[in-house]
C-alpha cells in the first residue's frame, strides 16, 4: 500500500488487482448487471488511484476503499439518471453445461438484482456490504459514515421489503412468480 | 407465516449484532426463531456471489486506473489530452509572439559570435548584453500571454496526475509573470567554446551545474542539452519528460509506447541545441547552418514543429 502510495506501479497495479473482485461485487449488487457494474468498477479504481495520495492510514485502507467504491456507484448511478436495471449475467456463466441449476441460479441472481433494484441506495448499500462482504455493522458505519444503529435499522428494513419483494425463501412456492409480477 | 414483529432484532441476531436482551428474547422464542430461519434464506441468497467479469474487462479497467494515477509517468488521461488539444489555438499566438521577438533579437545575439561555428547558440557569452534585454522582452511577452491561457487549462491540468509537473511548472510562472527568458537562455553562462563543444553529441553543457543524468527534476529547464541526450530514461519523471512523451499513449494498454516527440527533431536532431521554455511549454531550438542561426520552435504538448525560421539578417 505504501509502496502505490510512493508511486510504485507495480504495488499499485497488484493492490488494484487484488481488490478488484471485492470491489466489482459492491458494483454489480449496487448496479444491478454486468455491463454498468464494470463501468462503476473502472470509475472506482480510478478515483482510488487519484485520491491514493490522499489516504492518511487513519483508517483501514479497505473501508475507505468500499467507500469510494460504494460512492462511485452511487455516482455513475445518479450521473446515468436511473434505478439499477437487472440483466442476465455475462455469456461466461452460461458457458458451462447449461443444467437446470445453473438456470436456476441465473433465475435467483435476477431474481435479487430486481428486489435490490427497488431499494432505495440508502438501504441497497449497507445491505450489499453486509451479506455481500461481510462487514460488520461498526465497519459499514466507518465505510458509509453513518452511526452503526443507523446501519442497523437500515439493514433491517433493506432486508424487509426484500422480503416483501422475494417473499418466503425457504419455500419457494411463497416466492412471487415474476411472470405474475 | 412471515410476521416479523421485531425485524429489526431479528435481523441483528441473524449478523450477529444484536444485544444481549435481544438475543435472550429471540433465542427463547421458538416462533423467533423461525423467522430467523426464514430471513436467513434470504440473506444466502442476496450473498450469492456475482460472476466476475472476463480478464480482458479487468485489465482494461486497471490499466485505465493505472493511467489515470497521480504517479504514472508516461501517460496522460484523455481528459488533459483534450484540455491541451483545446489550449493550442491560444497557445499558437504565443509562440509567434515569441518567435517574432526573439527573432528580433537575433542580429544583437549573433552580431559578435563566430560565424564559422558549425553551431552557436544565442547565449554566447559575447552577445550578453545586448542579448539579454531583447530576450527579457520576449519572456515577459509570451509570459503575459501564458498568463492570459493559463487559468482555462488549469482545470483540465489539475484533472490530469500525469501531468501534474508541467502544470506546476506553469503554476510557477504564474508567480512570476515576467518569467526571464535569459535563465532559458543562459546568456552569461554558456560560452562559445562551450557551445562549440556540444558539436560532441554526447556532451551535456553543464552550464547550471546540474548533473544531467536526468535525476534533477529542476536541473532541465534552462539548461542547454544537446537534443540527442533527451531520452526518455534520461529525463524520466522531470517536466520534459512529460511534456516530450506524455500525451498519446493509449491509456488502457499499459504496454503502448507513448509517441516519441522527439522523432520530430529528425535531421537537425545531431547539431543542435535546445533551451526549455517551461511555461510555454515550447522547445527553442537554434543551429547555425553557413554562419546564419536558424531557429526552430517546437511545441513540446502537440508534439509538433511548430514553425522553422530563418532570422532575418
Amino acid at each position: 500500500m505504501r509502496a502505490a502510495q510512493a508511486g510504485d506501479q507495480r504495488a499499485l497495479d497488484t493492490l488494484l488487482r487484488r481488490h478488484y473482485n471485492q470491489m466489482y461485487a459492491i458494483c454489480r449488487r449496487m448496479t444491478g448487471n454486468d455491463a454498468d457494474a464494470a463501468d462503476a468498477t473502472q470509475e472506482a479504481l480510478i478515483t482510488l488511484t487519484k485520491r491514493l495520495d490522499r489516504f492518511m492510514f487513519k483508517s483501514k485502507f479497505t473501508t475507505w476503499m468500499y467507500r469510494v467504491t460504494t460512492n462511485s456507484c452511487l455516482d455513475e448511478m445518479r450521473r446515468r439518471g436511473r434505478r439499477p436495471i437487472p440483466g442476465i449475467p455475462d455469456e461466461s456463466i452460461l458457458e458451462d453445461d447449461g443444467s437446470i441449476n445453473i438456470a436456476t441460479e441465473i433465475a435467483d441472481r435476477l431474481e435479487i438484482d430486481a428486489a435490490l433494484a427497488t431499494l432505495p441506495p440508502e438501504f441497497r448499500a449497507p445491505v450489499i456490504l453486509r451479506d455481500q462482504l461481510g462487514m460488520d455493522y461498526a465497519e459499514i458505519s466507518a465505510t458509509l459514515e453513518i452511526p452503526p444503529g443507523t446501519v442497523r435499522s437500515r439493514i433491517a428494513r433493506g432486508r424487509k421489503r426484500l422480503a416483501d419483494v422475494l417473499g418466503n425463501q425457504d419455500d419457494p412456492t411463497q416466492r412471487p412468480n415474476r411472470d405474475q409480477s | 407465516m412471515t410476521v416479523y414483529d421485531d425485524f429489526e432484532a431479528i435481523s441483528a441476531y441473524l449478523d450477529g449484532e444484536a444485544t444481549t436482551d435481544e438475543v435472550a428474547r429471540i433465542e427463547g422464542s421458538p416462533e423467533l426463531l423461525a423467522q430467523v430461519a426464514e430471513l436467513r434464506g434470504l440473506a444466502v441468497l442476496s450473498s450469492a456471489p456475482v460472476s466476475y467479469p472476463s480478464d480482458a474487462v479487468r485489465n482494461t479497467a486497471i490499466a485505465a486506473a493505472l493511467a489515470a494515477s497521480a504517479t504514472a509517468p508516461n501517460v496522460t488521461s484523455l481528459t488533459a489530452a483534450k484540455a491541451q488539444r483545446s489550449r493550442v489555438a491560444i497557445r499558437w499566438a504565443s509562440v509567434a509572439a515569441a518567435v517574432a521577438v526573439v527573432m528580433l533579437a537575433v542580429p544583437f545575439v549573433f552580431s559578435e559570435s563566430d560565424s564559422s561555428d558549425s553551431f552557436s547558440v544565442a547565449s554566447d557569452t559575447t552577445a550578453d548584453s545586448a542579448a539579454s534585454a531583447p530576450v527579457a522582452e520576449a519572456a515577459e511577452i509570451a509570459g503575459s500571454t501564458t498568463d492570459s491561457t493559463s487559468d482555462d487549462s488549469e482545470e483540465g491540468l489539475e484533472s490530469a496526475a500525469a501531468v501534474e509537473g508541467s502544470a506546476e511548472a506553469r503554476a510557477e510562472s504564474d508567480q512570476d509573470s515576467a518569467t526571464d527568458l535569459s535563465q532559458a537562455f543562459p546568456a552569461d553562462e554558456a560560452t562559445t567554446e562551450e557551445a562549440v563543444a556540444e558539436e560532441a553529441p554526447a556532451e551535456i553543457a553543464p552550464d547550471d551545474g546540474a548533473s544531467g543524468d536526468g535525476q534533477d527534476s529542476s536541473g532541465i529547464v534552462g539548461r542547454r542539452i544537446a537534443l540527442d541526450q533527451l531520452t526518455k530514461t534520461d529525463v524520466a519523471n522531470d517536466v520534459v519528460a512529460q511534456l516530450l512523451f506524455d500525451a498519446p499513449a493509449d491509456p488502457a494498454n499499459t504496454d503502448a509506447e507513448p509517441i516519441p516527440c522527439s522523432s520530430n527533431f529528425g535531421p537537425i536532431a545531431e547539431s543542435a541545441v535546445f533551451t526549455v521554455v517551461a511555461d510555454l511549454e515550447l522547445l527553442i531550438l537554434v543551429q547555425t547552418v553557413e554562419g546564419i542561426p536558424v531557429y526552430t520552435v517546437l511545441s513540446l504538448t502537440d508534439c509538433v514543429v511548430i514553425t522553422d525560421a530563418e532570422p532575418l539578417l
